[in-house]
């Protein structure tokens, strides 16, 4: 893939890439840093990618990758604690959702900022995150129920 | 609000877009970066190119077999000065035991590393390793590093440390030091480093680990210069030149290059001189380009000498500046009949030739080379939208024999041609190079 063409599937992409990345931090530089690093990350190994049509689910799983591992760091450095999988609603529906979604555990999360920040469907979530869809459709549901956000079934499947 | 509002208020935040994820900027950030990594990657591989590269040193410590016995096998301050080639600064700071002891050790595959001291400012560190190598040959690379008070990885620039060649010496340990360029100090450092067979070209150790701590960081010394100077009709600004303990930075405005896609300024260099010894770039933290702001018009030039060095009045030199005008910078390579010229005609110092999918461009060992290692092309532009994108040459040079041929081969795919066989080229390499007498003395007692 030639730089330009590179350039110009990442113009396409990057309000995509700012939305999901942006609710990992709340912060608007962060989530810049982020995305310029899945940028980066991306030309760097675009000779990897041999089917150009799957450009935005590569590109997406490495700023997934790259928000993970920011949001390990900052997690420790401001304190945040994630809850375990088995937590009640009761533990978070006191915050803020900015502050209840920081808290989820990683892979719950994850789905929730693929669908409603990305605007992906449990379909493109499951390629997305290599997980079979009723995982994903498990994990969606445990994370609004955390959220205390209620889903026609329809909508989660 | 409900859950959903405060949905719905958020999805709304990220609608609104920072500026600074606009497209050219994201483009020119992430190309800068990509320039950055490939400058790094060249620092790398010319490390192992060269056996001797850093500082070239080669000691026998003792013949223990195996270091991990005790820390009292790390070599002394003295033992070290006396058989390493350092630079002046460097040498200095150890003379004066700025040094500081670690001796930390990692157990490996192919046996015990020391940390047996380390130094650092605020743009540099320098490890030195002991060794119980059993095999020539190595190399060590950093791999990562760590503040180990945040836990965030340090950006960074290495050279790679080299285990001499002792071909002729039976010598079991040896000591290698390792350099590091950075953006700030740190003092609580987590490394992480791999061992790798050159000859086998394989990593032979990875991942291993080790902390350690830096001496308390000391300050830096600031002197404001705003001295103006003009050179070829364009003018420059020496703001201020910042002294750290084993580096100097020299902080420079191009007053005419503000709205340029590409400065006319190609690269100057500067020296410090204290009447007896002069030292030029600071090689890798010039090579890293750490110190790039936003603001393309001030530059940073690193200086392989710190106020450690000397307290006697210092000269700050200017070596050279080489310069390229706007209409020498845009070239073309016609492959109907194999040229390349620009503005002004043809450019008679090349030769081109295209087998299959390769253009080879030759020239006999220029000035510009002796200077300014990067291939005479850097990017090529697409005629029809003006973009430029990064290209690279493989680089192949002649026999030793004058003159020098040098050929700069570049892939055919990697070329945006037009329909008339046109590549446009932009050219790296300067058309002038000015030596200026020009220099001011820098008072380091004030």
């Amino acid at each position: 893939m030639k730089d330009q063409e590179f350039f110009d599937r990442v113009e396409s992409v990057r309000k995509k890439l700012y939305a999901i990345a942006y609710p990992y931090f709340n912060s608007e530089s962060m989530a810049v840093d982020a995305v310029d690093e899945a940028i980066y990350k991306g030309y760097l190994k675009k000779k990897q990618l041999k089917q150009p049509q799957f450009f935005e689910t590569w590109l997406v799983r490495i700023l997934m990758n790259v928000c993970n591992t920011k949001y390990k760091h900052y997690k420790k450095q401001v304190g945040i604690e994630e809850l375990p999988e088995d937590a009640s609603p009761s533990e978070i529906e006191n915050l803020p959702l900015k502050e209840a979604l920081m808290k989820l555990p990683e892979k719950y999360r994850q789905v929730i900022l693929l669908k409603f920040f990305g605007g992906y469907t449990i379909v493109e979530i499951a390629e997305l995150t290599e997980c079979p869809q009723g995982t994903v459709a498990t994990r969606m549901r445990k994370a609004l129920g955390l959220l205390r956000m209620e889903l026609e079934e329809e909508e989660v499947a | 609000m409900n859950r959903w509002d405060e949905l719905n208020q958020m999805m709304n935040e990220v609608k609104a877009m920072p500026e600074m994820m606009e497209m050219p900027v994201v483009t020119k950030r992430v190309k800068k970066r990509v320039w950055r990594h490939r400058a790094l990657v060249s620092v790398r591989n010319l490390a192992i190119a060269c056996v001797v590269l850093v500082g070239g040193l080669s000691i026998g410590v003792n013949t223990s077999k195996s270091f991990a016995d005790s820390i009292k096998n790390i070599p002394l301050i003295g033992r070290l000065v006396e058989a390493v080639d350092f630079s002046e600064s460097y040498q200095e700071a150890i003379n004066k035991e700025y040094l500081t002891k670690i001796g930390k050790v990692a157990h490996t595959k192919v046996g015990d590393v020391v940390l047996s001291y380390a130094m650092a400012d605020d743009k540099n560190m320098v490890l030195f390793f002991d060794g119980d190598w059993k095999k020539k040959g190595y190399c060590l690379f950093i791999d990562s590093l760590t503040d180990a008070d945040t836990g965030k990885e340090i950006e960074h620039g290495t050279a790679s440390a080299d285990v001499p060649y002792l071909s002729e010496k039976e010598i079991e340990n040896t000591t290698i030091q390792a350099g590091v360029s950075w953006r700030e100090y740190h003092k609580n450092v987590a490394i992480s480093f791999s061992i790798r067979d050159k000859e086998a070209q394989k990593e032979v150790a990875e991942n291993v680990k080790m902390t350690f701590s830096n001496r308390d960081k000391l300050p830096a010394k600031e002197y404001v210069i705003n001295k103006k100077f003009e050179i070829n009709g364009l003018r420059y600004q020496i703001n201020k030149v910042t002294m750290y303990p084993l580096s100097t930075e020299v902080e420079v405005k191009y007053l005419d290059e503000d709205d340029l896609e590409f400065s006319r300024t190609v690269d100057m260099e500067f020296t410090l001189s204290d009447g007896k010894k002069t030292v030029g770039k600071h090689y890798l933290t010039s090579c890293a380009y750490f110190a790039d702001g936003d603001d393309k018009s001030t530059h940073k030039e690193y200086l392989d000498g710190g106020y450690y060095w000397s307290k006697k009045k210092l000269k700050l030199g200017l070596k050279y500046v080489m310069q390229l005008p706007e209409s020498r910078r845009e070239v073309t390579l016609d492959l109907n009949n194999n040229t390349l010229y620009d503005e002004h005609g043809l450019l008679k110092d090349f030769k081109v030739k295209h087998n299959g999918k390769k253009v080879v461009i030759t020239t006999n060992k220029p000035l510009w080379d002796e200077i300014y290692n990067s291939d005479p092309f850097g990017y090529v532009r697409d005629a029809k939208t003006g973009e430029t994108s990064w290209i690279t040459a493989e680089l192949t040079s002649g026999e030793i024999q004058e003159p020098r041929e040098y050929q700069y081969i570049y892939e055919i795919k990697e070329l945006s041609m037009d329909e008339n066989g046109l590549v446009h080229f932009v050219r790296n390499y300067p058309e002038y190079i000015v030596h200026p007498k020009w220099s001011m003395e820098i008072d380091t007692q004030k």
